[in-house]
């Protein structure tokens, strides 16, 4: 029997239904992450979840049980939330607003015991929060405020928390932080998570389930392996143009106009940032030769006229040589990444060579000469610089 | 520990002064009657004369004891009403609660409406008082539906006190001299004239609503961080919300139904207290509050009484000259978060 169990749900307000037929099923400490363009209705089911905005049609139960027949305060016990909203409370301490979330569990006069103290400390070491323990609430960071509404959450010792995108609003080190507690919560304590995210790379990193949702509709719902793809994203967030890769997570604009002028040796991930840069000053290239399993390759094709790429762990063909050969001769600069020429690469090492026997120029971030005629430069924008000024004579 | 050390101190400076300012108004007045005597006549060991006698128990004491629950009512009623609207600007004078509620005293005491089978021109009063500030209440609050600024509301809240003061002087145009005057008197604000037999029916009302509002500590904590986080708690919102206007439009309305419209008590009392003990749990800031209002109001009356003694002031003019000056300092200062 399934932990949770949403069934049919159908949210929305008494006018306007938001996204109907909502089925979602979890296990004890499974997280569950809500995902979708803005407006699509995530929030909306969240508040539902949590009681927040009355539930129009279907059944939300946990172990069975409905959760709207319980009381207030047995639905407190099953449920805890971090929410969008900014709070600001007078004159109370971080560790005032931790203590809060014990209340389904204190007495009429909400006075704390040793074992309450014991779990408020506790919640506030699980998210880091020692030396904010003291300081007034208020005045904390954003980061801060919602490690310490989390820590808040945790200490309500509920089954399930409901977060309303909690990133947001957070600098990179603080999603990672997060992120990395909402495991913990989930592996360590059982703790089963429903939220929203904003995040695609993410969601696939930390959720067990996802629930896409298009439109007031649900796009899919299952593993995020089985629903996160390409297509999927391409279509739920309507992206005409540029794409979000979910293999590397992340987000590439749409191909430049201009002519290509360049080629790019790549290889080994070390050519990513060239291509990025090319790309940034609209410079087309043709980028070769790769192997299919490299990164340079998925993002030479999400940016580049043209990649010549051979199948993993195989010999280059000549085949895939001699495409590249026309395309470098048609090329006005050549750049070498500066990837490595030893084994299977020795391929791109002839097509250096043959560049500059037809006279194109060659740039290079390579630290060693190799014995070769070409132009070594030390950084990638002074060749991106370089490559401008050509562009532009 | 230093956040209870502190607290602490609080409580005993707090006390302390509220013994001083019971005593300041024992001895002052038109009569001199000092410490000594008064303590020796406590104790037996001296009679007092007759006159004496009446100005201590028919008057300086009773108005003591109003000054005290008036006091408690206005900064709890202010209190409640600033955790509702989470802002320590508002109270029940600026949101024009008191108006309302002296219109609708104004409306029995110069016309002949009578409540049925309500004899007692006191309960009658009073259940007019009690409406008029839930009437106004309303009116703020389905406005506070349509601005979440708070200053806003304060404005609105202002202009429904100027109607409501309006509306009270529309009739008085219309009514006979006597009850005129009778209404001028009350609507003065004033600790003056209490009877016994009003303090008993306001400690009726004031004393168990303020136990209660202790007695709901908890939520009002958990409140503080929002309603939809106390939801989250498994606090039932909406009758809490009515709880908390119920219970400050009844004190508020206790208070101007017997003293009058009495102004800015209700915010500065519970700022400062906030302020001073550093903390916003309900638990300590309730008793807190207790006994800062009841001292508040205490020497606010002492200075009323004696400043241009024999001329006496309103208590109004006093507190707003102390409380205003709060209020635009508090509106200045947080002029970032409004």
């Amino acid at each position: 029997m399934k932990f949770l169990l949403g069934k049919d749900l159908r949210v929305g307000y008494q006018k306007r239904i938001v996204v109907d037929n909502v089925n979602i099923d979890l296990n004890k400490g499974e997280v569950l992450c809500l995902l979708g363009p803005n407006g699509c209705g995530k929030s909306t089911i969240l508040k539902t979840i949590t009681d927040h905005v009355k539930l129009i049609g279907g059944s939300i139960t946990v172990m069975e049980k409905d959760l709207n027949h319980l009381s207030n305060r047995e639905r407190a016990k099953h449920m805890s939330v971090v929410l969008t909203e900014r709070i600001s409370p007078e004159m109370m301490t971080a560790e005032d607003v931790v203590a809060t979330g014990r209340y389904p569990h204190t007495n009429h006069f909400g006075k704390l015991t040793n074992h309450d103290i014991k779990i408020i400390n506790e919640s506030i070491k699980i998210v880091n929060g020692e030396e904010l323990k003291n300081k007034e609430f208020k005045y904390l960071s954003d980061g801060e405020k919602q490690r310490i509404m989390i820590a808040r959450a945790i200490c309500q010792e509920a089954d399930i928390m409901v977060l309303d995108e909690p990133t947001s609003f957070l600098d990179i080190k603080y999603k990672v932080d997060l992120l990395n507690i909402i495991k913990t919560l989930s592996l360590e304590k059982s703790q089963t998570i429903i939220m929203s995210l904003h995040e695609i790379e993410l969601v696939s990193k930390i959720a067990d389930k996802v629930l896409l949702i298009k439109d007031g509709k649900i796009y899919n719902y299952g593993t995020p392996e089985d629903v996160i793809t390409d297509e999927a994203i391409r279509e739920v967030y309507n992206l005409n143009s540029g794409y979000f890769n979910t293999t590397m997570g992340n987000v590439e604009l749409p191909k430049g106009s201009s002519k290509a002028k360049v080629f790019v040796i790549g290889g080994g991930g070390r050519a990513t940032k060239i291509y990025r840069a090319l790309h940034k000053k609209d410079i087309g290239f043709y980028s070769g030769i790769l192997f299919k399993n490299d990164m340079d390759y998925n993002i030479s094709n999400a940016l580049g006229h043209k990649t010549i790429a051979e199948d993993a762990f195989i010999d280059i063909s000549s085949e895939k040589f001699n495409e590249a050969k026309f395309f470098i001769d048609t090329s006005q600069v050549l750049i070498d990444s500066g990837v490595s020429f030893k084994g299977i690469g020795k391929a791109n090492y002839k097509l250096l060579q043959y560049a500059l026997e037809k006279g194109i120029k060659v740039m290079s971030l390579r630290k060693e000469d190799l014995g070769l005629n070409f132009i070594k430069y030390d950084s990638i924008s002074s060749m991106i610089n370089e490559v401008m000024s050509l562009k532009d004579s | 520990m230093k956040k209870n050390l502190r607290i602490k101190l609080v409580f005993i400076a707090l006390i302390l002064f509220l013994i001083y300012t019971i005593m300041l108004n024992v001895v002052s007045g038109s009569i001199d009657l000092s410490y000594k005597d008064i303590i020796q006549g406590i104790l037996g060991k001296r009679v007092f004369t007759e006159l004496e006698h009446n100005i201590l128990f028919k008057i300086r004491i009773p108005r003591i004891i109003s000054a005290i629950l008036f006091g408690i009512a206005l900064s709890i009623s202010g209190f409640l009403l600033q955790t509702f609207f989470k802002n320590p600007i508002v109270g029940p004078f600026v949101l024009g609660i008191s108006s309302g509620a002296r219109l609708f005293v104004g409306l029995f005491l110069l016309t002949n409406i009578t409540i049925g089978f309500i004899k007692s021109p006191l309960i009658t009063i009073f259940l007019a008082a009690t409406v008029g500030s839930l009437l106004s209440m309303l009116l703020v609050l389905l406005f506070a539906r349509k601005v979440d600024n708070i200053s806003i509301l304060v404005v609105i809240g202002i202009m429904i006190g100027y109607i409501a003061s309006a509306g009270t002087d529309f009739m008085i145009a219309f009514a006979n001299e006597h009850k005129v005057a009778s209404l001028v008197n009350w609507s003065m604000g004033s600790f003056s004239g209490i009877s016994w037999s009003m303090i008993k029916l306001s400690a009726v009302i004031i004393i168990p609503t303020v136990i209660l509002v202790f007695l709901l500590s908890k939520p009002l904590e958990a409140y503080l961080l929002g309603e939809n986080y106390a939801k989250s708690m498994g606090i039932d919102i909406k009758t809490f919300r009515i709880v908390l206007i119920l219970l400050s439009s009844i004190l508020s309305a206790c208070v101007t139904a017997f003293a009058g419209p009495i102004s800015f008590v209700g915010i500065a009392v519970p700022h400062l207290t906030r302020l001073t003990a550093k903390t916003s749990n309900p638990k300590i800031l309730v008793p807190a509050i207790i006994l800062s209002g009841a001292s508040f109001c205490l020497i606010s009356d002492y200075f009323a009484r004696t400043l241009f003694s024999p001329t006496e002031l309103s208590i109004s003019t006093v507190t707003s000259f102390i409380g205003a000056p709060i209020v635009i300092w508090l509106m200045i200062n947080r002029r970032k978060r409004i």
